[in-house]
């Protein structure tokens, strides 16, 4: 149009008359520019999307394709509560280790002191000992006490017992034994010592000779490697080991008896209240202060593949007489065929048979009413025979009915205990964390973590942190900084000489087992920043996984590559244009950011589009830290259902979708950031 | 051969001073000197034009004026400021403009932008103040109807108008042109002409590294002749161009005359 008009101021060119294009030649001309493979392309995901989303059965892709009954993997726990709850705390210890890399638990009554500091070895140590830094524990040590110098004796009561030797044999009130030397005596009495019920549960106080006695000790330091704290729910007398730092407060008081116990003395115990972790969904509740959970009991039961029979959908009923507040629901009743032993007939009577498993020294019951067949060898041997009598026997079938909660290539596990409702105070509850649990193979069009969300959702995390990890480094590369540019190339060279997969592995298994907790169990973590990766991961996946690992690993291998992309646009804009941008008086920053930046922008948009590509294709290496991405769960598919072809076929039309239309995508910016 | 309107002209203090200024560069094959033991004084007002062979170091004594290149040894003093050592180059930058060779000009920038862009970021003026002033200068430059293209639709000759009108926008008290014809076609040399000599007529202090003799004649109040990173000969242009003293500066004039 400007070519015609500059025309018409020229020369007076006679006028083309130009008729208005017609609406079927307007279409044709829109359509001529679209690539054929692109209306393939959209036509697939329509086909797909429609014929997905109409189905009632929210069923998979693949069991779609394949035109199988949905395998109801599909759980939802929507909510994790941290409820404060107050327990009896029965003992706290800390697990230590010395010098000479012996370690011992001790009780918390014992240590002196606990603060980071350094354990030098003594002069006359052995060679090989090294000094060791951490959380340095002194402690009493009565089994390494010096006699000669003691650091320090404590008076404990016991219950003489007898005597060996010299030594008098004496039972503590936690019902440990011990000797005593006679010159350890403070005082023996007649009376009662008071048992202790934390200790020993069901414990009566017992009468006797009461003996007091000094404990001699020495102070010892070691290295904390653990802290631990034993608790007990006073309701159920349910008891679980805890982190201390878990404890949010403590008090107190004392365990009264119960009115009908004999010879119980009410006893000094400390209440301590820590936040219990309840998985349920939220249900309306009875009233504003308090919400009611529906929860299900993580008691599982793992069955292997080649024992199912049948598994199907159905109403799984609940024992009222067992639990009142149990409800039946929906869930999946698997036949599971009987198991199969084999072994040396040890007896037999008219109702069961002994049996001598392989391996095991003593004998296992069965009873006759449970077994489906047996194979005697050889045949009608009985068990008084004089040559052994090798029998085997198949349990009868039997149905497990639940929840399928996880379907891997082990098996499936079944939880099987009914969903309980309860009910939580509001003003007890001390966080909550909103978790999907929800798995499928390759997608399920609502609310699926896995599959192809994971792989979209690592893509774009990963790609953002390496786009950052990538402009910083590229900005090192052209720094006239020695240290950073020397830094920038280290750094570059290490990572592009190592492949993904390597470092992946390196950040999965070296990197990350040093900065996480020794123990790695969720919510006890004491780093933050894992503490944060981690709910990230619960709130992402359900779980604890490799997913910070993953993501960080692949942002740190494409980071390298990212920075030879922005190094190599930067340097693309000639040195003429930086010397402008300085000689107008603007800082080596504002240079970047107003002049140089917006240009090589331009020039590494079609390599970023490339590389993210490549990442997104790339992802499918954390398959290998069994994060359920797109061909992990493809994987998973065909081993699970022997569906190799429909599996992987999907797996790749997946992946060919998303890179053609980013393809598509990448050449439209590429065309709108043109230069003029 | 005088302008009657350079006779009018104010000379003042000295502005720019140069003293015993060594540069050498660092190749990969050997160490090149490209200042000799320099020394020059300009004074406001002033315009003097650079001439010499190529690699004389004419260029490289323009940028250390404004530190784009640092130098070894000797003291540039600008506007009372030392730039050895100089902390806040940036701001000594901003009253000191530049316009290039090869113009470079911000392309991923429209003309307005260009000349705004130091403006706002640097002066931290006013989007409205600097579109004003960009439409002033482009207006003086003679190119007002060009303000929203991008730098790639226009002459050569336009281009450096902008890179000159991009330069006059920080309201630098110096100009320094590092030959800014010669990457020109013939025909629009003297448009870009044009606009230096009425801003040399204006009273603006120049230092302009150019072989143009016609501007140098009618603009310029001084001719200075550089050899082998020192200066051989200084002198009004008249006098050089038409009486050289040193042997050098007449082979050389005799090769471009």
């Amino acid at each position: 149009m400007g070519q015609s008009a500059k025309a018409n101021q020229d020369a007076p060119v006679p006028e083309l008359i130009q008729e208005p294009p017609t609406v079927p030649d307007l279409l044709l001309g829109m359509a001529r520019r679209v690539p054929w493979w692109a209306v393939l392309l959209f036509l697939l995901i329509f086909w797909v999307g429609i014929d997905m989303l109409n189905d009632k059965n929210d069923r998979d892709i693949l069991d779609w394709l394949a035109d199988r009954p949905e395998v109801n993997t599909n759980e939802l726990y929507d909510v994790v509560y941290e409820v404060k709850t107050e327990v009896l705390l029965v003992s706290e210890t800390v697990r230590v280790r010395g010098l000479d890399d012996v370690s011992v638990t001790v009780p918390i009554q014992q240590v002196a002191s606990q603060a980071d500091g350094v354990i030098n070895c003594p002069e006359d140590a052995a060679e090989g000992c090294l000094s060791q830094r951490g959380v340095v524990v002194t402690y009493q040590d009565f089994e390494n006490a010096n006699r000669e110098s003691p650091d320090g004796v404590v008076e404990t009561r016991g219950l003489r017992t007898g005597v060996v030797g010299p030594l008098v044999r004496v039972t503590l009130a936690d019902g440990v034994q011990t000797v005593v030397a006679p010159n350890d005596i403070v005082s023996e009495e007649e009376g009662v010592l008071a048992c202790n019920p934390i200790a020993v549960p069901d414990c009566e106080s017992t009468s006797g000779q009461i003996i007091t006695f000094n404990r001699p000790y020495s102070l010892r330091q070691s290295i904390r490697v653990r802290a631990d704290a034993r608790i007990r729910h006073l309701d159920d007398g349910y008891e679980i080991t805890i982190r201390p730092n878990r404890i949010l407060s403590r008090r107190e008081g004392t365990l009264e008896c119960l009115p009908d116990a004999v010879d119980c003395v009410a006893t000094p115990v400390t209440f301590v209240v820590y936040p219990e972790r309840i998985i349920g969904t939220e249900l309306r509740g009875e009233n504003d202060d308090e919400i009611q959970v529906r929860t299900v009991e993580q008691q599982s039961v793992q069955i292997s593949r080649d024992r199912i029979i049948n598994m199907e959908i159905g109403m799984v009923t609940c024992d009222r007489s067992e639990d009142p507040r149990c409800r039946d629901y929906e869930g999946t009743i698997v036949s599971v065929s009987g198991e199969t032993f084999s072994g040396r007939l040890s007896t037999e009577s008219g109702s069961q048979y002994d049996l001598i498993l392989e391996g095991d020294a003593e004998a296992t019951e069965f009873e006759r009413r449970d077994i489906k067949e047996e194979l005697r060898d050889p045949d009608g041997c009985t068990a008084t025979d004089a040559v052994a009598c090798e029998v085997t026997i198949t349990m009868n079938d039997s149905t497990v009915a639940g929840r399928i909660i996880a379907d891997n290539d082990g098996g499936i596990t079944v939880e099987t205990v009914p969903e309980k409702i309860i009910t939580l105070r509001k003003g007890d509850i001390y966080s909550t964390t909103a978790r999907t649990y929800k798995t499928c193979a390759l997608n399920n069009p609502r609310g699926c973590n896995a599959g192809i969300w994971l792989t979209i959702i690592v893509t774009l995390s990963a790609f953002s942190l390496a786009l950052l990890i990538g402009l910083l480094m590229g900005l090192f590369r052209v720094s006239s900084n020695p240290i950073l540019y020397h830094l920038s190339t280290f750094y570059v060279e290490l990572v592009r000489g190592v492949p993904l997969l390597v470092i992946l592995l390196y950040f999965a298994f070296v990197v990350s087992p040093q900065m996480r907790d020794a123990d790695g169990i969720i919510g006890d973590i004491t780093h933050p920043i894992y503490d944060t990766l981690t709910k990230i991961e619960v709130q992402v996946l359900g779980n604890e996984s490799f997913l910070a690992e993953a993501v960080i690993g692949l942002a740190v291998g494409y980071g390298a590559f990212l920075a030879e992309v922005f190094r190599a646009g930067i340097q693309s804009v000639s040195r003429g244009q930086t010397e402008a941008a300085r000689s107008l008086g603007m800082s080596y920053f504002q240079s970047m950011r107003h002049v140089i930046l917006p240009q090589a922008i331009r020039t590494v948009l079609p390599p970023l589009g490339n590389d993210f590509i490549a990442m997104l294709k790339d992802s499918s290496l954390i398959a290998i830290l069994a994060l359920p991405e797109l061909l992990q769960q493809g994987r998973l598919y065909s081993t699970r259902t022997f569906q190799a072809i429909p599996a992987y076929n999907a797996v790749a039309i997946f992946y060919i979708v998303m890179t053609l239309s980013l393809s598509l995508m990448v050449r439209a910016v590429e065309r709108r950031s043109r230069l003029p | 051969m005088t302008s009657p309107i350079k006779k009018d002209k104010q000379i003042g203090d000295v502005i720019i001073q140069i003293r015993n200024v060594h540069k050498q560069f660092r190749t990969p094959r050997g160490v090149v000197h490209a200042l000799r033991d320099v020394s020059l004084d300009i004074r406001t007002g002033e315009v003097v034009t650079v001439i010499g062979p190529s690699g004389s170091g004419k260029s490289t004594l323009l940028r250390c004026i404004n530190r784009l290149e640092t130098f070894d040894r000797g003291d540039i003093v600008v506007d009372g400021i030392p730039l050895h050592g100089a902390k806040n180059i940036n701001r000594i930058r901003t009253e000191v403009g530049m316009v290039f060779q090869s113009f470079n000009l911000f392309p991923h920038l429209t003309v307005l932008d260009n000349i705004m862009l130091a403006q706002r970021v640097v002066r931290r003026r006013a989007n409205s103040a600097s579109k004003e002033k960009a439409m002033e200068l482009l207006a003086r430059v003679g190119i007002p109807d060009k303000a929203d293209v991008h730098p790639s639709q226009l002459s050569g000759g336009q281009q450096q108008r902008v890179a000159i009108a991009r330069a006059l926008a920080m309201d630098p008290k110096i100009m320094l042109f590092d030959e800014p014809t010669s990457a020109l076609d013939p025909e629009m040399i003297n448009e870009v002409l044009d606009v230096m000599m009425a801003l040399a007529f204006g009273g603006m202090t120049m230092v302009v590294v150019s072989h143009e003799m016609g501007f140098a004649r009618a603009a310029s109040d001084r001719t200075i002749f550089m050899d082998s990173g020192m200066i051989v000969e200084q002198n009004t242009p008249d006098n050089l161009f038409d009486n050289p003293q040193h042997d050098r500066t007449k082979l050389f004039l005799s090769k471009i005359l």
